[in-house]
């Protein structure tokens, strides 16, 4: 950790890429871009830039390594405070990994996200409209808990064996008092990468009323994707359940379809998907075209446009219609 | 880019670069209606000598080199629909993505196709037209053919032409003032941009254009690969 904090001292005076002579890596990714939404004025948004540091730690074990990550927001276009724009944290964990596999506490993603949204989620925008609206395991905001980046979790995951990975994390939040449950959520998810260029994946979450969400809570999801050569396909599916005082509050599902084929630096992307919100009797598709020019190794702009059906945008408080003109730099 | 305006200037002047080596006669099967194609070319070079070419004269002279520059890059990025419907039509993906590509970037970053981002980018343009798509699908050129106004075609190519006009935005303007202002602006960037390639057109200038523009066609339709016969020249 003292190796560290001198790299990362001597990596501020000479901006320096990488924090130098120790196990640990400081990257980042600025992004932003200029929004056009209907019936909204133009918008200069940053688009989920973040910076991180992360590296290992050798415990002078044989085959396990201690591990960290600390990474967070960074508001390249609206700086108008800490907190929610600035150094928001995004991740924060450690752990310890081997053969045997890795073993993680703190902040961190759920494999709901990591195994399930992540199949379709390939457009580069961060906005609501893009990345998060029709991924139901993400929301927070729409009567749920969401699996995604969450605090309190200690997660486990196995080797990869036969191409099999299951990955189970669990919330544990605690109390001033011991008024609720000790375990708040849990999710669980499994993983084949067996057939070169496949990704079939399972997860499983829920949280009981009794814990920190105060709500019972099952999410489940199914994705695959297959890479072959220049094109890639994915397919994702969702169904959420809430119930709040034996009532059901909030039922809905969404399927999602995306696409790419990439052309050297250039890539086609689209997506089209469809949400159920049967709880509100609310039905809707989305879809969405992207196109990606990476400039080197490390640089890329996008072009993303994204409409919505009038009523599930309506439900989902979205944009009907969204047009992103992207610009990335990673370090 | 040069190339197109280079197509497109055959069409719309009878005037056109040379992009290949030193033309070959034509055989005389394809142009068996010489007669008629030399009248239409006369026709064609008074109307670019007293029309449209001081007309291009002027708009260079009081358009600044910024500006034409700009003028030529939107048309460009106007052609590029073009290009990735034919691209399409030819089953050549990749072509179209990148056509689509270049669209995309040099219509929103390239502010309405004012600056060509797409080329320093480094995503390439796939110039087709519809005569090409036919030409790809095995469909012979025909005789070759001179039409008024637009000048060095072939039967194939005269008839694809309609098809360019649907697949040309410019077409789509509703406004008609606008709409013809811009086939204007079209014909003068078009024509300025072929001013010095006149200098290259030596002898028979009839001969010259027809041959230069068969072999190019060819060219063009095989995506450069074009047989190369030397035994006439021995």
């Amino acid at each position: 950790m003292k190796k560290s904090l001198i790299a990362l001292a001597v990596a501020g005076a000479l901006t320096a890429p990488i924090v130098a002579q120790a196990d640990a890596t400081l990257y980042g990714s600025f992004r932003a871009g200029l929004v056009s939404q209907d019936n909204r004025d133009l918008d200069l948004r940053d688009e989920s830039t973040r910076i991180g540091i992360k590296g290992d730690v050798d415990l002078g074990l044989e085959s396990t390594k201690g591990l960290f990550h600390w990474e967070a927001n960074i508001n390249t276009t609206d700086q108008g405070g800490y907190g929610a724009d600035m150094f928001a944290p995004r991740l924060s964990y450690m752990g310890a990994t081997g053969n045997w596999g890795t073993a993680l506490i703190g902040r961190q993603y759920h494999p709901h996200y990591t195994m399930v949204v992540s199949h379709t989620n390939i457009f580069n925008s961060a906005d609501k409209e893009f990345g998060e609206a029709f991924a139901i395991g993400n929301n927070a905001d729409k009567n749920g808990f969401a699996h995604k980046r969450n605090d309190n979790t200690l997660a486990y995951a196995s080797p990869v064996m036969g191409g099999f990975q299951v990955v189970a994390g669990a919330v544990i939040a605690g109390e001033s008092d011991d008024s609720r449950d000790d375990v708040d959520g849990y999710n669980i998810g499994a993983q084949f990468t067996g057939v070169e260029g496949l990704r079939v994946s399972a997860s499983y979450g829920a949280t009981e009323e009794d814990g920190a969400a105060a709500l019972e809570q099952e999410l489940w999801g199914l994705g695959a994707s297959y890479k072959m050569d220049a094109f890639s396909v994915a397919a994702r599916y969702e169904d959420r359940e809430v119930d709040q005082g034996g009532v059901t509050t909030d039922d809905r599902n969404a399927w999602e379809l995306a696409g790419g084929y990439t052309m050297g630096a250039t890539t086609l992307k689209a997506r089209y998907g469809d949400m159920e919100i049967d709880s509100a009797n609310v039905d809707g598709d989305q879809w969405g075209l992207e196109v990606e020019q990476k400039l080197g190794n490390k640089g890329r702009v996008w072009v993303g446009y994204t409409e919505f059906d009038d009523e599930i945008a309506t439900a989902l408080n979205v944009a009907k219609d969204t047009l992103v003109l992207g610009y990335r730099l990673d370090f | 880019m040069l190339t197109s305006a280079l197509r497109s200037g055959f069409r719309v002047t009878g005037l056109g670069l040379v992009l290949l080596a030193a033309p070959v006669m034509a055989e005389s099967e394809q142009d068996p209606w010489e007669g008629f194609n030399r009248s239409m070319f006369t026709f064609n070079e008074n109307v670019d000598r007293y029309a449209v070419k001081p007309f291009a004269q002027g708009y260079r002279y009081v358009t600044p080199d910024l500006a034409e520059q700009g003028v030529s890059n939107v048309f460009d990025n106007i052609g590029d629909v073009g290009n990735l419907l034919n691209n399409l039509l030819q089953l050549k993906f990749e072509a179209a993505g990148k056509s689509f590509a270049r669209l995309t970037f040099n219509t929103t970053f390239g502010l309405a196709g004012l600056v060509d981002v797409a080329t320093p980018m480094g995503i390439e343009v796939h110039n087709e037209d519809f005569g090409q798509t036919l030409g790809f699908w095995g469909v012979g050129s025909g005789p070759y053919l001179v039409l008024p106004f637009f000048g060095p075609s072939t039967v194939r190519d005269g008839v694809s032409m309609p098809v360019d006009w649907v697949a040309d935005p410019v077409g789509y303007a509703g406004h008609v003032p606008t709409r013809n202002s811009l086939y204007g602006l079209r014909l003068a960037d078009t024509r300025s941009r072929l001013l010095k390639a006149e200098q290259i057109v030596s002898g028979d200038k009839y001969s010259f254009l027809r041959d230069a523009y068969l072999q190019r066609r060819e060219y063009q339709i095989n995506d450069g690969a074009v047989e190369v016969k030397y035994d006439s020249d021995f």
